[in-house]
């Protein structure tokens, strides 16, 4: 006897639910990453940041909104770098920035990089 | 009555290949360009800055324009928030399993996340708090720029 097996076809794949899943996954993709870039600048407190203790700093630094004094001349942000390379030529080694009242924290991070810039200065903050 | 035989409607398959493949390149832009991370406090503006160290998406105290803290979107003070991040520290890799140098500080590395309109003196008021309160090191998250 012969028994008619029922052909089997090949469907064609639905397409459906493999959208679907892809779909899902790019929306939580999409949704979930971040594309900034983050940063840490550390803030240390005096005798924190490796300065020699039981010395007071050699340079003081005082921001105010766009504006860096050190030891209090005037210096705009573009030459501090010049003028603290200047004053490590003569043996400063520790600067102690203080934040004015209308400085904002940008500010304070901002002089504050310029000061990493120089090297050999250990930095610290205070109020 | 007669029932005619209905043609059964055929519709014609779509052409989802170009669509998938549009979604797929999408997906794996994704995957790979962004980093996961929760959700930023969409009310702070970063720090700017050129070069500060690199540093993963932060889960980490906001300090608002107006000095408030707040973390993962819910306002705290400074000891419940050490109290947490030293409960949760515990449960993390420590930074040499992580395959970083041991920390050489004591206490807990706390990361603050400031708005860059915030007055700077309350920042350093901020970070003399958390340290008054037991943090070790204490940095601010900043936006590199790209």
């Amino acid at each position: 006897m012969r028994i008619d097996l029922p052909q089997s076809r090949a469907r064609k794949l639905s397409l459906t639910s493999l959208i679907d899943v892809i779909f899902l996954l790019l929306l939580f993709f999409m949704l979930t990453s971040t594309f900034t870039k983050f940063g840490e600048v550390e803030i240390a407190p005096p005798g924190a940041a490796g300065g020699s203790p039981g010395k007071g700093p050699d340079i003081i630094a005082s921001v105010s909104s766009g504006e860096l004094r050190i030891n209090g001349v005037a210096v705009p942000l573009e030459e501090a770098e010049a003028a603290l390379s200047a004053y490590v030529d003569k043996g400063a080694k520790a600067v102690l920035v203080l934040p004015k009242d209308d400085a904002t924290a940008q500010d304070l991070v901002t002089a504050m990089e310029t000061i990493r810039r120089v090297k050999g200065l250990a930095l610290s903050v205070a109020k | 009555m007669k029932k005619l035989p209905v043609a059964p409607i055929r519709r014609k398959s779509e052409n989802t290949i170009s669509l998938i493949n549009i979604v797929f390149l999408m997906l794996i832009f994704f995957l790979i360009a962004g980093q996961l991370a929760p959700p930023m406090d969409s009310s702070v503006d970063l720090i700017d800055t050129r070069d500060a160290d690199p540093a993963p998406p932060p889960d980490a105290l906001v300090a608002r324009e107006d000095g408030n803290l707040f973390f993962r979107g819910e306002a705290i003070t400074i000891e419940a928030y050490l109290a947490e991040a030293a409960e949760n520290g515990a449960r993390q890799p420590t930074q040499a399993e992580a395959g970083f140098p041991p920390r050489t500080q004591s206490g807990l590395t706390v990361r603050l996340v400031a708005d860059k309109n915030l007055p700077a003196t309350k920042l350093v008021d901020l970070v003399g708090d958390l340290q008054a309160a037991g943090a070790g090191k204490v940095t601010v998250v900043t936006m590199r720029a790209q």
